[in-house]
């Protein structure tokens, strides 16, 4: 076994996890900064978003933190732009593409910090019973602490064309755009950032799903590395996802916004 | 947003799909581990089986959802899922060519 490669995996999927970013957007840098190849290292980037994505899919699951409506809604149009982004691939430069998502991602960090307080509040009435999403809309109902807090998805035009650029980005770099989807979400769309980072958690499986099938019928997956990194993402995303869930808002946002910033600062470098 | 929620409708989520990620992971786990401890012929085929599992799981588990959300009478968002499902194939068949 590769234990750089494990040790990588554990540790920037477990970011990944708390932040709803998908570990991708660190782990391929990191894994291009010790000497795999960049075309190698996207697969890999891939296989640890989906195995981190399987593995803290259960407890989120569990919590009522995954909105499946918002989720699938949104990653219809990250998965169209996904599309129009792999067929226009090759018109835009490597660095060009790396500056322009350092700052979305920059950018992201910083508006997610400098929002202060919680915006959704627990309201009365509600029980663990109210707890899920609800039938028909993209809303619902999570439990933070004590309190049980009513949310609605707002602007969704808005957060459509933030996820089709989020699609467009990820479809030209080969990364999930989990740290556009979840910024998006929380702080366009008005949702939750837990609720956002979990249903972010869900989508990005999809995305890389479709990813890894490419790669798979390109011949560019090396399975004995795939293991190494589907290993070490699996045990990264469950510490992650066990510390998120112990997490307050406030902290996952401040989190969220120190992952984005690194992000940012890595893609330059890079760049 | 109160008067809202009082007239929204929970959706009962599917039974069974969180253990069914947990045994899901724990396989992807195993055979991954395996993988990449014992390599070789049988270690590769290991591997395979891991990465195949995690390809599937979440394209099953958006079917799962449209299936159960049309059953359910929620045919907007069956047919959203349905229509992802449809782009998520499109594109890995354009990529792929």
């Amino acid at each position: 076994m590769n234990w750089t490669e494990f040790a990588l995996a554990v540790v920037t999927s477990a970011v990944g996890a708390v932040g709803g970013l998908g570990g991708a957007v660190l782990l391929v840098p990191f894994l291009v900064l010790t000497g795999t190849t960049p075309r190698a290292a996207a697969p890999l980037g891939l296989v640890s978003v989906a195995a981190g994505s399987s593995a803290a899919g259960a407890r989120q699951l569990s919590a009522g933190l995954v909105n499946h409506r918002l989720g699938i809604t949104t990653e219809l149009f990250a998965s169209g732009g996904a599309v129009a982004g792999a067929l226009a691939s090759g018109l835009a430069s490597d660095r060009a593409l790396k500056l322009v998502l350092a700052a979305v991602a920059f950018a992201a960090g910083v508006l997610s910090a400098k929002r202060k307080g919680i915006r959704n509040l627990p309201a009365e009435g509600l029980t663990s019973g109210d707890v899920g999403e609800h039938f028909g809309s993209l809303s619902g109902v999570y439990q933070l602490a004590d309190g049980f807090v009513p949310y609605r998805a707002k602007r969704l035009p808005s957060g459509a064309a933030l996820f089709g650029v989020a699609g467009i980005l990820a479809g030209l770099s080969g990364a999930s755009g989990g740290f556009v989807k979840t910024p998006a979400t929380s702080e366009v769309m008005h949702v939750p950032v837990r609720v956002a980072a979990a249903t972010t958690t869900f989508t990005i499986g999809v995305t890389s799903a479709a990813g890894l099938i490419v790669f798979a019928l390109q011949d560019r997956l090396n399975l004995l590395s795939c293991a190494t990194i589907c290993a070490g993402s699996i045990v990264g995303a469950t510490v992650g996802s066990a510390v998120q869930s112990r997490l307050g808002p406030a902290h996952v946002r401040r989190f969220l916004s120190a992952a984005l910033v690194v992000v940012a600062v890595v893609l330059v470098v890079r760049a | 947003m109160n008067d809202r929620h009082d007239a929204a409708r929970l959706d009962s989520p599917i039974a069974g799909v969180a253990p069914t990620l947990r045994i899901a992971s724990a396989l992807v786990l195993l055979t991954s581990l395996v993988g990449a401890i014992v390599g070789g012929n049988f270690g590769t085929v290991a591997a395979g089986i891991s990465v195949a599992v995690i390809v599937a799981v979440p394209l099953l588990r958006v079917a799962a959802l449209g299936v159960h959300w049309w059953s359910v009478g929620d045919r907007r968002f069956a047919i959203i899922a349905a229509a992802l499902l449809v782009v998520v194939g499109s594109g890995a068949i354009i990529a792929a060519l």
